[in-house]
């Protein structure tokens, strides 16, 4: 069963390039990574520049950036205190929005961009907490164009500074640690006994 | 003593085996070279790969499954090579061209953990070709070819040479892939191959394997080569032939949108606009191809809903630009709407594939624009394959008619009228205007009127 499991996949790449002619267009991929902080939230697009010229002048950018996200902090809408474009690389435009984040339980955000692009664009949002640990992440399109998160739920969980501690590449020294700790009681407890 | 021993081993042990949680894959991608590769690779491809994608079709479970093996199993370019050709069926299944994106990003996620692995690399070869990235995809397989040599490796070559209009070599690497594996997916590319070339009986011959080769078990792959045949079978004027392989594409995959726009063009060849445009109008609410709704305007047109025919005309105009720049550029210098933007691009088409349809979507916009003599180039390179195409004899008619050179005019208009249940209506109606100028031109060449002086500049040109 599972040879011939194997072997129908080794056929997929054939059966499946029968497409000709090609009849699909390039959609293009974007991303979006989006930081909470202590009382606010950054996030960072990152576009092609052909994708983003396809909706707007360069000189309509800010106006775009302005409008690429919509973020609801317990259903209530907040909108970016400071938007900026950058237009340093040939190829893409990088979006940079700031936005006040008061204590907030559940966050929204949805990326408004998605449908006005070319169709079957994708986006990838990824939603980190202020250790930069990824709360939430999923591949976005016109029609699944919005991320939650649950903003309290993720933080009990990131208030684990044990756990937080041992994360950050401690792990392998604080078990030799213990290890040793734990040869040196039987060690000790042996000699003495 | 003992209690502090069983504390201290557990949480030793504890703290040796607790996983990673949430930390992304940490490889990183090769940074793509076209202009969304910044984009592509800030986040590892890995990331996007793995990523969920909230959809919930009953595919989409098994990609997420995959998902879930390619991040704990040992073996992850296995299940990152499943799942990225799980992602390009979905494209095929749902025509969303995303999930081509998506299996490119499996492809640079195995890549990354395992350089140049031919599985890496044909599976991103197939992205790029789906997407229009044909040279990128040539290079692939052009390393695949000499890395490994297997019956897809030649696939992909000949379909990325193909596309940029290299049949020759493309005819090469056909023939080594049916040397090495003969089957569906080498006849159905023999078959369009000798269709390029004007061999209509032999595409015919080579399709009808094909779709005796096909299975019911694979319905998608097995309607599509039955599409290929009756449209084949319609340039052939065998119409019932066509009818009946279409009906049984749309059994095999009801609803299938590429059997619904061919039923669409052959009830609009044979009359019936009415029901050609309710097909028509299914097969562009499933798959919305600039093709297809441009033939959708004319069947609303031809049955006085010109209304609805002017919101699909909208939405070609408005899309068209990122989705299908060349037919939108055929569709503007048919219909003389913005004829400079159509010129713009089509000619910008040619830095992505240099075919036979490319040279003739060129040489019909600068024909719009008035700029003859360079459209007469033009269509000299789109018909110089042979390819037997009606719209290809109708434009290159047209356009030596209007250049002066009404006998080759008269030539290409023959081959377009003899196969002119491929024309759209407004096509056809365009060869008929064109017939109606050549006929008073025959007319005007009578002893009282000695000619146009054209057959000089004629044999110039030849």
């Amino acid at each position: 069963m599972t040879h011939r499991v194997a072997s129908g996949w080794l056929l997929l790449p054939l059966l499946l390039s029968l497409a000709i002619p090609v009849q699909a267009h390039d959609p293009g991929l974007s991303a979006a990574d989006v930081s909470i902080e202590p009382n606010q939230m950054r996030a960072h697009l990152l576009f092609a520049r052909a994708d983003i010229l396809s909706l707007a002048r360069a000189s309509d950018l800010d106006q775009i950036a302005a409008q690429a996200l919509l973020v609801r902090v317990d259903g209530r809408e907040v909108a970016p205190v400071r938007v900026s474009v950058q237009r340093d690389d040939p190829a893409d435009f990088q979006f940079l929005l700031s936005y006040r984040l008061p204590q907030a339980g559940q966050l929204d955000i949805d990326s408004l961009l998605l449908p006005r692009l070319a169709r079957g664009h994708r986006q990838y949002m990824a939603l980190r907490d202020q250790h930069g640990n990824v709360i939430a992440e999923r591949v976005l399109d016109a029609h699944t164009s919005h991320l939650h998160a649950d903003l309290i739920a993720s933080s009990q969980t990131a208030k684990r500074p044990w756990s937080q501690f041992l994360r950050l590449g401690t792990t392998p020294v604080l078990g030799c640690l213990l290890i040793a700790l734990a040869a040196g009681f039987w060690f000790v407890r042996r000699f003495f006994s | 003593m003992v209690l502090w021993l069983a504390i201290l081993t557990f949480g030793a042990a504890w703290i040796g085996c607790s996983p990673s949680h949430e930390s992304p894959p940490t490889a990183s991608a090769t940074a793509s070279s076209t202009p969304a590769g910044r984009a592509e690779a800030d986040f590892t491809a890995c990331n996007i790969a793995l990523a969920p994608l909230g959809d919930t079709d009953p595919i989409d479970q098994q990609i997420h499954r995959l998902q879930q093996q390619a991040r704990v199993s040992t073996n992850s370019i296995a299940a990152l090579d499943q799942l990225g050709w799980l992602l390009v069926a979905r494209a095929r299944d749902s025509f969303d061209p995303g999930y081509y994106k998506l299996a490119e990003q499996c492809a640079l996620c195995m890549d990354a953990r395992q350089p140049h692995a031919p599985e890496a690399l044909l599976l991103r070869g197939h992205a790029l070709h789906s997407v229009h990235r044909f040279k990128e995809a040539e290079t692939l397989a052009r390393e695949l070819v000499t890395l490994r040599g297997s019956s897809p490796d030649y696939a992909l070559l000949g379909d990325a040479l193909m596309e940029q209009g290299n049949l020759d070599e493309a005819t090469r690497a056909y023939q080594s892939m049916m040397d090495k594996k003969p089957g569906l997916e080498a006849y159905t590319r023999t078959a369009h191959m000798r269709w390029l070339r004007g061999d209509l009986s032999g595409a015919i011959a080579v399709m009808q394997m094909a779709v005796d080769a096909s299975s019911p078990r694979q319905p998608e792959i097995a309607a599509w080569v039955h599409v290929g045949l009756a449209l084949y079978q319609l340039q052939a004027h065998n119409i019932q032939d066509a009818s009946h392989l279409l009906e049984t594409a749309l059994v095999l995959r009801p609803n299938y949108a590429p059997a619904l726009a061919a039923r669409g063009r052959l009830l609009l060849a044979e009359g019936n606009a009415e029901d050609a445009a309710e097909s028509l109008r299914q097969a562009a609410n499933l798959h919305p191809l600039i093709e297809t709704q441009w033939l959708l305007v004319e069947a609303l047109r031809a049955t006085d809903q010109s209304e609805q025919a002017q919101g699909v005309e909208r939405q070609v105009i408005e899309r068209g630009p990122l989705e299908d720049p060349r037919t939108l550029a055929l569709y503007l210098a048919t219909t003389r709407q913005n004829v400079a933007a159509a010129v713009r691009l089509a000619e910008k088409e040619l830095d992505t594939r240099q075919d036979v349809f490319t040279w003739d979507a060129i040489a019909w916009t600068h024909r719009a624009a008035g700029q003859l003599e360079q459209a007469y180039t033009d269509s000299q390179r789109a018909v110089a394959q042979g390819t037997q195409d009606a719209r290809l004899f109708l434009h290159a008619g047209a356009i030596a008619a209007e250049s002066g050179r009404p006998a080759e005019s008269k030539r290409w208009l023959e081959q377009a009228a003899a196969t002119q249940q491929m024309l759209f209506p407004s096509e056809r109606r365009e060869l008929e205007r064109q017939l109606d100028g050549l006929r008073s031109h025959v007319a005007l060449r009578t002893p009282e009127h000695p000619g146009l002086a054209t057959d000089a500049s004629e044999g110039r040109s030849r």
